[in-house]
């Protein structure tokens, strides 16, 4: 076995690392309701619950609640703590990883997890011609996360298991954010011999080693499961867990406030001070791993002037938007990653409301009496705009104000996200939310390569994140992400509008509920205090 | 008769691949791809590539709509290419609650809206008359959509005398034998499943049935009008026949024709009317099925449910014919 040493440096907090050491248990702040039934309100039903080939939230919110990644994150934060994997050794390169599984975990078919149960599940993702891989693309779905949101299938070269609870991973070439990657719901341990069924049967009947079990699933209405009492970890105090799909907002408020269901997400801005004022209602936010962005088309005129990018900025009223049209819920952004991650810069202050300058810089652009465009906003609310037509109207009456006239325009969403990355707009509205709380998660999938949507064709900054992503050095990772931030507060290839906090409504007596940034939440935690 | 209806039957055989091919064509037509829908924000183009791939659309158009026919004749309506799931499989499972809430809703259009209609039109003039006039316009007018949120409001949340959402609470459990909760309750022998299933259609059921009751009481009310200005009706009055007999024996037949026909035509409003009450009150049926798979550019599962509804049309349709015949001696087919 090669000279391993046991690392804080890859975008790993240490706090982990020293968690790494010790057995894993729930820390409870109060004494648990026991039993009871969770009924969480949702707005759209679950794609399917095999975690490796989804890539909705609303699969994933279910299947982290039936299957284990080897680290999850810990509580809130986006620091690691053990799962699986009880503690996990890395080499001097950041080449190879080994994991020390957990002994005596069970599936919940009874099968055992061991090295073998999970490198079947690696062989899975990675391999095209693995049986199990083939029959997922036969069912007409890919592994998007692995091939290309955690971009493993880049860097990871093979897995083995080195013996019935040892598994070694050999890496191609390091990567910053990889531990942070295993912790997504994508990298869910499902039982090999849960397979054995086929495709169809295995997105329906999942079988993990969570907290909870699967029970049954009534497509568009519900999905059911309960407790698993052999849990490796801190049992749930919950019996029963329903997840209920109620499409419309206003409807699942209401049924909020019916005691229908005991928690409920994608509240309308509007509803959250109203929920807020309800004593029988409590407000959760979700910490903020997202950012809403003004994006232009840099190829084009006026939108290559940085000048004109600059009036833009300083045309819009930002701290009065999101005062007025984010609930409460939102901050304004100074950066285009939340202030959490690692590399944002405490010395950029972000673009700065000042109308008269704005009107100055169009002049010294060429542009003394404005211009005309067309604005094109999102068809759909998402976590980092709750409300994007209120605000593409805001945009448009603060532009307005510096002559540059915009026709607001928008189209059905799938069209919209074509259209964004074929460069077809001007200027437009969207945003992101962190997959995996790391700064390449943002800044590399917007500047990373030179195409889709990134019309900022920037070498200097290319190399740079290229170097954030390869890196294992924590300070050296800092350093490279402030100074990008730094240019990109200089060169303005996009706007940073907003970040939010995405608030979750609940009954008052849900406790012990953890909202995480990454939206990687697991209600074994919640009690129901009655 | 028989020859009639049977070359209706065969008539509907190229209407119904003529929706087949409309719908298959129109929907690949519109902007869209079924791939950036479900990637979002993330996708990007080898990602968008990978799952066209999977999904078989970069497939050539008429590959494409050869395989669909020939599943077709299969009785095989292919795949959700969201969910990979297959459509009849799926749709099975919806069915049965659209039907039991549409059926429901259809049953308190027509008792109140025909009854409502004679009564309106038998004391034409009366206070109950205007109040019906009002009441029919009021239906017509009334967005379900706010109806819906407003009848959750008052009976779910103030009230509390009833469930705001969905077919069962949320903790009730049963093995589905039919699909229709009400007739597996009765096939079970299970009480409280009746009683919790009638709890969750009550408000749903009457939110879809407004707009048909405002109609049908309305036509019925004209339609009696009419025929109560008939000489047959003096003479039956001349005649001595009880009032009660003469609207319903006589009148209510007579009238009954142009009813029927709106009837028949409210199937058709109680399919796309029950998009709106199903996302409302989270019913999990076809209406709301249908329409979020047209957001998500979900080919198979809009082509193979229009056409399922297509076919439901057409048998209504043919089975408002022969109604006619039922009423009207008169009427012969040919």
């Amino acid at each position: 076995m090669t000279t391993l040493r046991r690392r804080a440096t890859l975008g790993i907090g240490p706090a982990a690392l020293l968690a790494a050491q010790a057995s894993w248990r729930l820390p409870l702040a109060h004494a648990r309701g026991e039993g009871g039934t969770f009924v969480f309100g949702r707005g759209g039903d679950s794609v399917r619950l095999d975690p490796a080939t989804i890539t909705d939230g609303e699969s994933a919110r279910v299947t982290e609640q039936l299957f284990d990644t080897l680290v999850m994150f810990n509580g809130s934060s986006t620091e690691l703590r053990p799962a699986l994997a009880r503690s996990w050794d890395i080499s001097p390169d950041g080449l190879t990883y080994f994991f020390n599984l957990r002994e005596g975990v069970r599936f919940h078919d009874g099968t055992p997890l061991d090295a073998s149960a999970v490198k079947w599940n690696f062989d899975r993702w990675m391999d095209p011609e693995n049986r199990w891989h083939k029959e997922a693309l036969a069912g007409g779905v890919t592994f998007e996360y692995y091939e290309d949101y955690a971009g493993f299938s880049d860097v990871i070269r093979n897995v083995d298991a080195v013996d019935t609870n040892t598994i070694q991973v050999n890496l191609k070439s390091p990567q910053g954010p990889f531990m942070l990657n295993l912790a997504l719901f994508a990298f869910g341990i499902i039982s090999p011999s849960s397979a054995n069924v086929g495709f169809d049967a295995l997105s329906r009947n999942p079988v993990g080693t969570g907290a909870f079990k699967f029970v049954e699933w009534v497509p568009g209405d519900r999905i059911v499961l309960e407790k698993n009492t052999n849990f490796w970890g801190e049992a749930s105090s919950l019996d029963r867990v329903v997840v209920r799909t109620i499409p419309d907002n206003a409807a699942r408020f209401l049924a909020l406030r019916a005691s229908t269901i005991d928690m409920m997400e994608g509240a309308n801005p509007e509803d959250v001070p109203n929920a807020r004022r309800d004593r029988t209602l409590s407000v959760i936010l979700r910490p903020s791993m997202n950012v809403a962005y003004i994006n232009m088309n840099l190829t084009q005129k006026p939108w290559d002037d940085v000048k004109v990018r600059q009036a833009v900025s300083m045309a819009i009223n930002r701290p009065a938007i999101v005062e007025a049209l984010y609930g409460g819920t939102g901050t304004v952004a100074s950066q285009l990653i939340p202030p959490s991650l690692l590399g944002w810069n405490p010395e950029v202050r972000g673009p700065q409301y000042n109308p008269d300058r704005a009107k100055q810089l169009l002049s010294e652009a060429g542009y003394p009496n404005g211009f005309t465009t067309d604005f094109w906003y999102m068809p759909v609310s998402r976590p980092y705009y709750p409300n994007p037509q209120s605000v593409a109207e805001a945009f448009a009456s603060d532009l307005g104000k510096v002559g540059i006239r915009v026709s607001l325009k928008t189209e059905d969403w799938g069209t919209y996200l074509a259209d964004r990355n074929a460069l077809k707009f001007p200027i437009w509205m969207l945003g992101w939310t962190g997959d995996n709380g790391d700064t390449d998660n943002f800044l590399f999938t917007f500047f990373g390569n030179h195409r889709q949507d990134n019309s900022w064709d920037n070498a200097q900054v290319r190399a740079l994140l290229r170097q954030g992503q390869q890196s294992a050095d924590v300070a050296e990772r800092e350093f490279v992400y402030k100074q990008v931030n730094a240019i990109i507060e200089q060169e303005l290839p996009r706007i940073p509008i907003a970040h939010t906090t995405p608030p979750l409504l609940a009954r008052s007596y849900v406790k012990g509920y953890l909202p995480h940034p990454t939206a990687t939440e697991f209600y074994s935690t919640v009690w129901l205090d009655k | 008769m028989l020859s009639f209806t049977a070359r209706r039957i065969a008539e509907s055989v190229p209407v119904l691949v003529g929706v087949s091919i409309v719908v298959f064509l129109f929907l690949r037509l519109i902007p869209g791809d079924p791939a950036l829908v479900l990637l979002g924000e993330r996708a990007n183009e080898q990602g968008i590539q990978r799952m066209r791939d999977a999904m078989g659309l970069n497939q050539p158009l008429h590959i494409q709509y050869w395989r669909f026919a020939d599943r077709l004749a299969h009785g095989d309506l292919g795949r959700s290419i969201r969910t990979g799931r297959p459509v009849l499989e799926e749709a099975a499972g919806r069915f049965p609650a659209t039907i039991e809430l549409g059926v429901t809703a259809l049953t308190i259009a027509v008792v109140i809206g025909v009854g409502g209609g004679v009564v309106s039109a038998t004391w034409r003039g009366s206070v109950v008359d205007h109040a019906a006039r009002v009441f029919s316009l009021v239906g017509i007018s009334m967005p379900i959509f706010w109806l819906g949120l407003v009848l959750i409001w008052l009976f779910a949340v103030q009230l509390q005398w009833l469930p705001s959402d969905g077919r069962l609470d949320s903790t009730t459990r049963y093995a589905p034998r039919t699909g229709f909760v009400l007739l597996d309750a009765a096939l079970q022998g299970r009480g409280d499943l009746a009683v919790t299933a009638l709890r969750h259609l009550v408000l749903p059921a009457l939110a879809l049935s407004t707009v048909p009751m405002a109609i049908i009481a309305r036509m019925t009310r004209s339609s009696m009008l009419e025929v109560l200005r008939q000489d047959y009706i003096r003479t039956a009055r001349a005649k001595g026949l009880k009032e009660y007999l003469v609207t319903t024996r006589h009148a209510l037949k007579n009238a009954s024709l142009p009813v029927v026909t709106i009837i028949g035509l409210q199937v058709g409003f109680l399919l796309s009317g029950a998009i709106l009450t199903e996302t409302i009150f989270s019913w999990p049926g076809i209406g709301r099925w249908v329409f979020e798979a047209i957001l998500n550019r979900d080919y198979p599962v809009v082509q193979g449910i229009t056409l399922v509804v297509a076919f439901i049309f057409v048998a209504v349709n043919l089975l408002v014919d022969v109604l006619y015949a039922a009423l009207d001696p008169r009427i012969r087919y040919r």
